[in-house]
């Protein structure tokens, strides 16, 4: 059942963004019981006074024996931590062949993210960009509605650039963050490096995942025609039959760089394809959270 | 066997070749562009137009080529060009040649012979052949002969003839010559293929191993009108007069007025002219005629047209057939009390009821002679000598309508099989109704409407015995029994026939049920004015039917329409009348026809609608043995186009290429 509801194409269906992520994350996150996944950290850190809502599994029985007060343990991986997410609003993320296109996609991913990392508590911000900064909302631990709603309003529009809009959201990073950066990362390895590079300034967390369709992997295309550059808006002759297979193949050795060289420079690379399911994209957003966790 | 085409300049489409070869080299780009992310990629792949001179997409070429090659074969119209092969191998021929009347029609029959020698000529050396002519009979003219010239001796000798044409016994007679020579082989069979010869249901198989070929001669260009029935009218009065009716059938050709022409012993007595469209029927009616003193040769004859066997219908006309009636009655009789009974009895007229009267006691040997059927009325059965005859006619056969009413008696010889009939029973006033019980006894048949279940009875006798009862008052006493005495039928009413018992006379019913019930007593038939050629005919009762006596003993004379004179026995002799025209028969010494008989071409052979050659191979042929039909080598286009059917398949085929086409396209086109 959890899997039918990370299925974009389902997901595609639901209108509001809130009951989306909490759909996506509800499912991803009973299907984690069984998972090696559950709980980020055992490193005990503090008590704190029993909420309706918290896990009665985490209320610690001895303290209440001897306080008659119920307390919850508070492990590292629950303090709080700032997650942004950084989404490309260019016009190439409005391309779809199937029935999501890409920016559908990367907000359900986007929501669900932020929706995640508010249930663990985390502070959530929000960024958008084409060629420059759209909208911001600072990770804050009220900002969940907001950052949905933003998204929710958000549609593909102008020329893309990573580099400015990048730069000019990691200026506004006033503490360590784990940011998220979705995108189709349409430049060169080195530009995409760079411009990810610079929202690294105060040791943030970077996890760039490349939103893209299967179309543009594959290249299924067999008829003659004029291709139009969907934010450029030029149009060239390709008749696919001859060059598909250079096309995949350059695209394969894209792909390849970019995650070689993100690696290289410290940051985690993710692809996206709009038909694969959310989870995906979520596992390694926890297995990072985990990572991050520790590491405090 | 080689392929032609009927319409090979059809072949000059194969051009049209160029059409997928000049679409494969342009291969127009899609008109909208693909909006796609980015070009990043594309830009830096370099774009070969010579590529594009090149075909791409061969399965697709092939396709679309193999596509437009099959419709202009198509329309070019191929058909198969078969070498006769008989002549190359040793098997048996069976030919069959129709000689049904329709056979006859213009030109017809010379293509059929023409066919036929064809065939012959080309049967292998070693192959025996024997030729079967067919109507509704089939006749080997030869058996299985390696004898060509006795062969093609039988063909040029055969002639059509004028019954109607059947299949089945044609194709069981060459089934059983290849059975007895116990080989494999053809038979050929040459006709017009008119439906009214095969229906379907007759079980006809080749022996394995025999394979039907059919040639067709037939053509639906003939102009022909046809004379399909003659009706005779009664009419009575002081002089009894006969009006003819002839119901003609359009065949083919426009519509056009025709003159008929009725003739009387070979003069012609009146012509009226008729219009006839395609297809349809017409009446040609002639005015009355007096009715001739004897038996006359009458016929209805059209102008000639392409099918002449159909233009004249021979008919036998005479005085209408008479059934004496003895009505017996009582000496003090009212006056009136047989009125409604003579009415009924006067209005017949075919056949007509001559009435005698008599007192039931004094009835004479002389008076029963003359009678077909006796009428006792409301009379006690006589007893002493003339009751004795009574029995005596009925033992022979005679038969006897016995009205009990007040006064009747039935006599003891009846009396076991219907009881004495002594008890009466009264209904007052209001009467009793009455039901047929025997709707399909012959009494109620004659009459359309004899049924008398409106009638009332209020007094009647009670029948004690009566076993078969044809009709029932409501309490379910007889109203009409039978019974037989020897060879004699005798029908007991049990009220009487005078509006005094039962108001049976009154109801409209009455006429056809006395009309039924003296045609049922005198055992009358109605002697046929013509038959038709093919119909049997037992001499014996049709003597009888005649009323000219018995037939004389030894032999009889039999006079065919050609003039041809046969000797018969005198008994039991069946005729067959094997064409068209008038059979005379009479004794042997004596000149003049002391029976006449009329017979005419079934009006079936005058049927256009035809049979598909290759249903009735599919219905004889032993598995799969049988062969498509072949062509005469004279036949017309006309013809030749009806049995092309390669046009079909190809058809077909491109139906398929083109499926098959739309499907790969689809898979080359990909996502757009």
């Amino acid at each position: 059942m959890s899997e039918r509801f990370l299925d974009p194409a389902v997901l595609a269906r639901i209108d509001n963004l809130e009951l989306l992520a909490r759909t996506v994350v509800d499912g991803f996150i009973s299907g984690l019981h069984q998972s090696p996944y559950l709980g980020l950290s055992t490193d005990f850190a503090e008590h704190r006074p029993y909420l309706p809502g918290d896990d009665i599994r985490r209320i610690d029985w001895r303290l209440w024996g001897r306080t008659d007060r119920l307390y919850v343990k508070e492990f590292e991986a629950d303090t709080n931590a700032n997650v942004v997410v950084l989404l490309d609003v260019s016009r190439s993320m409005a391309y779809g062949s199937g029935p999501v296109t890409k920016l559908d996609y990367a907000k359900f991913l986007a929501a669900a993210l932020l929706y995640l990392s508010r249930r663990q508590r985390d502070r959530v911000g929000l960024v958008t960009f084409d060629q420059e900064v759209r909208e911001l909302v600072p990770a804050s631990a009220r900002h969940l509605e907001r950052c949905l709603h933003v998204l929710a309003r958000e549609e593909a529009r102008g020329p893309g650039a990573l580099a400015p809009p990048l730069l000019q959201a990691g200026a506004t990073l006033r503490r360590r963050s784990i940011l998220i950066l979705l995108s189709d990362l349409y430049e060169t390895p080195e530009s995409i490096v760079t411009a990810a590079g610079a929202l690294r300034g105060r040791g943030s967390d970077v996890l760039v995942i490349q939103v893209l369709d299967p179309a543009e992997r594959s290249f299924p295309f067999g008829e003659p025609a004029h291709f139009e550059d969907l934010e450029t808006g030029d149009r060239i002759p390709v008749v696919p039959g001859d060059q598909a297979g250079r096309y995949r193949a350059l695209m394969a050795e894209h792909l390849e760089a970019v995650s070689a060289r993100l690696g290289e420079a410290g940051m985690d690379y993710e692809l996206a394809l709009t038909d694969q399911p959310l989870d995906y994209a979520l596992f390694h957003y926890l297995s990072r959270r985990q990572a991050m966790a520790r590491v405090r | 066997m080689g392929l032609g085409f009927l319409a090979p300049l059809f072949l000059a489409g194969l051009a049209a070749l160029a059409i997928p070869v000049l679409v494969h080299l342009t291969h127009r780009e899609r008109k909208e562009p693909v909006v796609f992310p980015s070009l990043m990629f594309l830009h830096r792949i370099p774009f070969r137009t010579q590529r594009r001179q090149r075909i791409r997409h061969w399965l697709l070429f092939l396709l679309r080529g193999a596509a437009v090659a099959l419709l202009v074969a198509a329309f070019a119209r191929p058909f198969i060009r078969r070498q006769v092969a008989e002549g190359a191998g040793s098997s048996d021929l069976v030919l069959l040649i129709d000689r049904s009347a329709s056979m006859g029609a213009r030109g017809r029959w010379e293509r059929a012979v023409a066919a036929a020698r064809a065939a012959v000529q080309r049967a292998g050396a070693r192959s025996r052949v024997a030729v079967v002519a067919f109507d509704d009979r089939a006749e080997a003219l030869t058996e299985l002969t390696n004898d060509r010239a006795a062969a093609l001796a039988a063909l040029a000798q055969a002639r059509p003839g004028s019954a109607a044409g059947r299949y089945a016994p044609a194709l069981q007679s060459a089934a059983a010559l290849l059975e007895r020579a116990n080989s494999g082989g053809e038979v050929v069979l040459v006709s017009d293929f008119q439906r009214a010869g095969w229906d379907g249901q007759t079980a006809v198989r080749l022996p394995a191993g025999v394979s039907l070929r059919t040639v067709d001669v037939g053509d639906t260009s003939l102009v022909n009108t046809a004379i399909t029935s003659v009706v005779l009218e009664r009419q009575g009065g002081a002089e009894p007069r006969t009006v003819v009716t002839a119901r003609l059938a359009g065949a083919h050709g426009g519509a056009r007025e025709v003159p008929v022409a009725f003739a009387l012993d070979g003069r012609v007595v009146q012509t009226v002219t008729v219009r006839v469209a395609p297809g349809a029927s017409a009446v040609a009616r002639f005015a009355a005629l007096r009715d001739p003193e004897g038996i006359r040769r009458a016929r209805v004859t059209l102008p000639a047209d392409d099918q002449p066997a159909d233009d004249t219908w021979s008919f036998v006309l005479g005085p209408a057939p008479r059934l004496g009636v003895l009505i017996l009655s009582r000496g003090d009789a009212p006056a009136g009390d047989l009125l409604y009974l003579r009415e009924a009895l006067d209005v017949a007229r075919d056949p007509s009821f001559p009435v005698t009267q008599r007192i039931a006691s004094s009835v004479r040997a002389a008076d029963l002679a003359a009678a077909a059927v006796v009428i006792v009325h409301d009379a006690p059965f006589p007893g002493g000598e003339p009751g004795r005859r009574l029995l005596d006619y009925l033992r022979a056969g005679g038969g006897m309508l016995v009205a009990l009413g007040a006064r009747g008696t039935l006599p003891s010889a009846l009396a076991d099989s219907l009881g004495t009939g002594a008890g009466v029973v009264d209904r007052g006033d209001l009467g009793a109704a009455l039901a047929v019980t025997d709707a399909a006894h012959p009494v109620f048949a004659w009459g359309e409407r004899a049924d008398l279940g409106g009638s009332r009875a209020f007094r009647y006798r009670r029948l004690e015995r009566a076993r078969t009862a044809l009709a029932r008052y409501d309490d379910g006493v007889p109203a009409l029994a039978e019974t037989r005495l020897g060879a004699g039928h005798v029908l007991v009413w049990t009220a009487d026939l005078a509006n005094r018992w039962s108001d049976a006379p009154l109801h409209p019913a009455f006429v056809p049920l006395v009309h039924g019930a003296i045609r049922y007593l005198a055992r009358f038939t109605p002697p046929p004015a013509a038959r038709m050629v093919g119909d049997v005919v037992e001499l014996d009762g049709e003597w009888e039917r005649g009323r000219v006596g018995a037939l004389e003993s030894g032999t009889v004379i039999v006079e065919h329409p050609d003039g041809t004179r046969e000797a018969l026995p005198a008994g039991g002799s069946r005729l067959r009348l094997g064409e068209r025209g008038f059979f005379g028969v009479h004794g042997n010494g004596t000149r003049s026809a002391a029976l006449l008989l009329a017979a005419n071409v079934p009006p079936s052979e005058s049927d256009p609608a035809r049979i598909v050659p290759e249903q009735l191979v599919a219905a004889v042929a032993p598995d799969s043995s049988a062969v498509a039909p072949a062509r005469a080598g004279m036949e017309g286009p006309a013809e030749r186009e009806r049995d092309q059917r390669l046009w079909w398949y190809l058809l077909g085929a491109v139906l398929l290429l083109l499926a098959a086409e739309s499907a790969v396209a689809h898979r080359a086109r990909g996502i757009r």
